[in-house]
């Protein structure tokens, strides 16, 4: 039955694929409240067009994708203005509020939200996501030698930020 | 989660250190490997929501709901257009018969009921290929299974009772979590339909409204069924209802992206359904002033009893202002447009389109609707 397979498809992605989506999005993000809307609407982008689900090796690819789709700014705000996405906070401040603050303290973090978007896309693709380059490059719509620029300079301009004093 | 160990493929590690990285000092807070320790270190308490596979096992029947009835509206479209003739015998023949309803012939009352609101009788020998398709495009069975069985009173899952939602603001809220059961159809009451002027040419914008009457908290999620039901000298072989789309003719129409998937409804709260009426492009204010429908089929929907319809040029008529006193016998073209609530019948509200002949009805889903006055 497709409506069974999906279920089932639907929570294997789940397990394996959500909570490293959920940093993936919170490392694209400058903000952590956004995270989990945008993961939920990426698995369920993903998951209600069926076409896309057929190939599970690809599932991850494409929810991948579809939430550095929706962690560009503009894509986002669309969507909470929209509140597409029922229930966005409560929950998750509440349950989760010491991870997410500690993010905001995070050293890191506030390094790699400094840095341009697209340096800090193709470092948290490549070192987060573990992509290849090309992978990287497939993913953000850019050339090969585009990733590499961007990547050694992000990496430069992380190296910098995380030995400033502040 | 191995996608995002520690344990990259060793060629790509190599290739890594060669064009990014300059070689380790163990100093150096910068290393890919330092990198990729201190992003997954950062993320890594990072929880899901208790709820958030709860609420992607909602969301995604829900969504593909969505998704399909697009589609099946635009097919509809099509299959209307394919199938006009053989249904403009069909139905056109007995418009006249049954006070105008359109209607089968020999069908009882039971069967206009069905007919005209749309896909409720889907598989029954009155609506061959024509009518089944309801006007939001979905069959009932889909319905049922793409949004969790809304014809129960209680959602399954983790939704909690009605009791548990008193703190909703007081505006119909229609982006909160399937936490309030699906309304029976008869908590849904006080149906009214609206229609504003037209414009000049000829199109109409309107609404239905329908309160939850009863004393409990409930959703509507079901898009419902709105139904065309010509009148007079309107044509029901070239009246369609499809779902409002971007893009589409009917721009006053809210985007259906803001739509939300569900509303929920304080006691005495309302949604809506809101309509346009867009006119066939060539017929003028109404649609049919000057139709082409291809065959001289189309004479007896023109609606005079009694043989009185003349054949072909029968058309032309639907131009001519009928005399008032005239009416009860050439009846000028209106529409009557119904809504039946998602969870069934009867139906829940009307309104009529004056002077419309001939054209498509777009609609939107269930919208959360403003407090009346």
């Amino acid at each position: 039955m497709a409506a069974g397979t999906t279920v089932d498809h639907l929570t294997e992605t789940y397990r394996a694929h959500y909570r490293s989506l959920l940093g993936l999005a919170a490392l694209l993000l400058d903000d952590t409240a956004s995270c989990e809307d945008v993961v939920q609407e990426a698995f369920i982008r993903v998951h209600s067009a069926r076409g896309r689900v057929r190939d599970p090796e690809k599932t991850l690819a494409y929810l991948r994708q579809t939430v550095v789709n929706l962690s560009r700014s503009a894509l986002r705000r669309r969507i909470l203005g929209l509140k597409l996405l029922s229930k966005p906070m409560p929950d998750m401040a509440s349950a989760e509020e010491g991870a997410y603050e500690q993010l905001e303290r995070d050293q890191l973090i506030k390094a790699m939200r400094g840095l341009q978007r697209r340096q800090r896309e193709v470092l948290v693709l490549r070192y987060f996501a573990d992509m290849t380059e090309a992978q990287v490059a497939e993913t953000l719509g850019l050339s090969l030698g585009s990733v590499k620029a961007y990547g050694s300079r992000g990496i430069a301009a992380l190296r910098i930020a995380m030995e400033a004093p502040v | 989660m191995s996608h995002n160990g520690h344990h990259g493929h060793p060629e790509r590690e190599h290739e890594r250190e060669q064009e990014w990285e300059r070689p380790g000092d163990g100093r150096d807070p910068m290393d890919g490997a330092a990198l990729r320790r201190l992003l997954q270190g950062a993320v890594g308490d990072l929880e899901p929501a208790p709820d958030a596979l709860e609420r992607l096992r909602q969301a995604v029947p829900a969504r593909r709901a969505r998704r399909r009835q697009v589609a099946v509206g635009a097919a509809a479209a099509v299959i209307l257009g394919a199938t006009a003739v053989p249904v403009l015998i069909r139905v056109a023949t007995t418009g006249a018969t049954e006070g105008g309803h359109s209607a089968n012939a020999a069908s009882s009352h039971q069967r206009t009921h069905e007919i005209t609101d749309g896909r409720q009788d889907a598989g029954g020998p009155g609506a061959p290929g024509m009518r089944p398709i309801g006007p939001d495009g979905r069959t009932h069975s889909e319905q049922e299974k793409g949004e969790r069985g809304r014809r129960t009173t209680t959602t399954p899952g983790p939704a909690s009772p009605s009791s548990g939602t008193p703190g909703t603001p007081p505006t119909a809220a229609p982006t909160l979590v399937a936490s309030s059961p699906s309304c029976d159809r008869n908590q849904l009451g006080q149906g009214t339909g609206t229609v504003g002027t037209a414009d000049k040419d000829g199109r109409i914008y309107g609404a239905f409204r329908v309160v939850n009457v009863s004393h409990s908290v409930c959703a509507v999620s079901g898009s419902g069924v709105v139904a065309a039901r010509p009148q007079g000298n309107a044509e029901s072989s070239r009246l369609t209802v499809i779902d409002h789309t971007p893009g589409d003719a009917a721009v006053g129409l809210p985007d259906p992206a803001t739509e939300p998937s569900q509303v929920i409804l304080q006691p005495g709260q309302a949604y809506e359904i809101k309509f346009a009426w867009i006119p066939a492009a060539d017929g003028g204010p109404s649609g049919c002033a000057k139709t082409t429908a291809p065959t001289p089929s189309a004479a007896p929907s023109q609606g005079a009893p009694a043989g009185a319809a003349p054949q072909a040029p029968g058309e032309q008529q639907t131009q001519q202002p009928a005399p008032d006193n005239a009416t009860a016998a050439k009846p000028t073209a209106s529409v009557v447009l119904t809504h039946t609530p998602d969870v069934g019948q009867p139906q829940a509200a009307d309104a009529t389109l004056p002077d419309a002949c001939a054209g498509t009805i777009y609609r939107t889903g269930p919208l959360a609707a403003q407090p009346s006055q």
